[in-house]
C-alpha cells in the first residue's frame, strides 16, 4: 500500500469547475434585476449540463428542454440538432457532465454538506436508481411525442422552478399574477428534492435526472472521463465502497467520474485521462 | 466489448456531427434559438 501523501487526489479544482459553469450558464445577470431572459444568439446553443433556459440568466439552452420542445414540433421537422448535440456531449464526456458541468448537480452536493444523518447507498437505493430511465422514456420522450405537453419540464423539473420559476416571479409581476396550482405543486416537488439532497447524495441526480439517465448509456463508451489499468487493478473493492453514487463498477452508468474513487484506490489504479486509447480493461468491482 | 466500442464510439461520434450538421442546415438552430428566447410557462410553472 502506497503512502497517503503520494496520493492522486482525483481532480482538485472540480469545485471550481462547478461554480465556473454555473456562472458561465448563467453569465446573463443583469436578467435577474430586470426580470427579462436572454434573447442571444447563444441561447440557440445547447449547455452540456440541465439549466433551465428560462432562468433570467442562462445564456445557453437546455438540453432536456429543447429535446422535448424539439419532439412536441416534430409533426413538422426532427429535432436533428438537438439529439446531435445530446450524442457529442454524451459521447465525448459521458457522465463527466453529471460530476463537473451540471450546475443543479452542484447545488445538491453542498446541501449534502450540511451535517446530519445520512441516507447511505443499499440495495434500495440502487433499485430506485433505475427510476430515471422511466421517467426519460415517459416524461421526456412519449409525452412529448404524443404532443401532450413537455412532461418532465413541466411535471417535475425542479431545476427550472429554481433557476427560472422562482427568479421570474419574484421580479416580474405579470407573471406573478399568472402562478396557479402548477407553480405550487413544482414548488412543492423542488423543496422536496432539496430537502432529500441534505440526507441523501445527489438523490435528484441519481433516482430522477432523465440527463443523467441518458449521458449514462454513453458513460462506457465515451472518450473522456476515469479509466482503471487492469494491470494494477486488485478489485480490492476499494472504489465501490468510496463511491457515494449507486456504481457497481467504476465507469458504469451511474458513476459520474467525480474521482472520489481515485482517491480511495490503494494501487493507483484509477485515473482521468483519453478511455479511447486505454490498453487495459477496466477491472470489474 | 473492447471490439464493439472501437467501432462504435467513432461512428457514433460521426453521427453526431451529421445529425447536427444536418440540423443546422434544416433550420434546427433557428428553430431553438426562437423557442429558447421565449419564456417556457410550462417549465416556470405556468401553462
Amino acid at each position: 500500500m502506497k503512502n497517503k501523501k503520494n496520493k492522486p487526489s482525483g481532480f482538485p479544482f472540480r469545485r471550481y469547475t462547478q461554480l465556473l459553469t454555473a456562472v458561465l450558464y448563467n453569465a446573463n445577470l443583469g436578467g435577474f434585476i430586470t426580470g427579462k431572459i436572454y434573447k442571444g444568439d447563444t441561447k440557440g446553443v445547447c449547455v452540456p449540463g440541465l439549466n433551465c433556459y428560462s432562468c433570467p440568466g442562462a445564456i445557453g439552452a437546455c438540453p432536456l428542454g429543447s429535446l422535448q420542445s424539439g419532439l412536441l414540433s416534430s409533426k413538422y421537422r426532427i429535432p436533428y440538432y438537438i439529439l446531435g448535440t445530446l450524442l457529442l456531449f454524451g459521447l465525448l464526456l459521458g457522465r463527466l457532465i453529471c460530476g463537473f458541468l451540471c450546475p443543479f448537480g452542484f447545488l445538491q452536493e453542498l446541501l449534502h454538506k450540511i451535517p446530519t444523518k445520512k441516507i447511505k447507498k443499499c440495495r434500495a437505493t440502487r433499485i430506485l436508481s433505475k427510476l430515471k430511465y422511466a421517467i426519460l422514456v415517459g416524461f421526456v420522450i412519449v409525452i412529448p411525442l404524443f404532443k401532450l405537453a413537455p412532461g418532465f419540464c413541466k411535471y417535475i423539473c425542479p431545476a427550472g422552478t429554481l433557476e427560472g420559476g422562482i427568479p421570474l416571479a419574484i421580479t416580474n409581476e405579470t407573471l406573478r399574477s399568472m402562478l396557479g396550482f402548477l407553480f405550487s405543486w413544482k414548488t412543492f416537488v423542488l423543496a422536496l428534492t432539496l430537502l432529500i439532497c441534505v440526507f441523501c447524495y445527489r438523490a435528484f441526480c441519481r433516482f430522477i435526472c432523465p440527463l443523467g439517465a441518458l449521458y449514462s448509456l454513453f458513460n462506457p463508451i465515451s472518450f473522456f472521463g476515469i479509466k482503471v489499468d487492469a494491470a494494477k487493478c486488485t478489485r480490492c473493492n476499494a472504489c465501490v465502497k468510496a463511491c457515494k453514487m449507486d456504481v457497481k463498477k467504476v465507469c458504469d452508468g451511474e458513476c459520474i467520474q467525480c474521482g472520489e474513487c481515485i482517491k480511495s484506490c490503494p494501487q493507483n489504479a484509477i485515473s482521468y485521462g483519453v478511455k479511447y486509447f486505454e490498453k487495459n480493461k477496466p477491472g470489474r468491482k | 466489448m473492447k471490439r464493439v466500442k472501437l467501432f462504435l464510439a467513432p461512428a457514433l461520434l460521426i453521427l453526431a456531427v451529421i445529425l447536427i450538421v444536418a440540423g443546422i442546415l434544416g433550420g434546427g438552430f433557428a428553430d431553438l434559438l426562437n423557442k429558447a428566447r421565449m419564456i417556457c410557462y410550462e417549465c416556470i410553472g405556468i401553462g
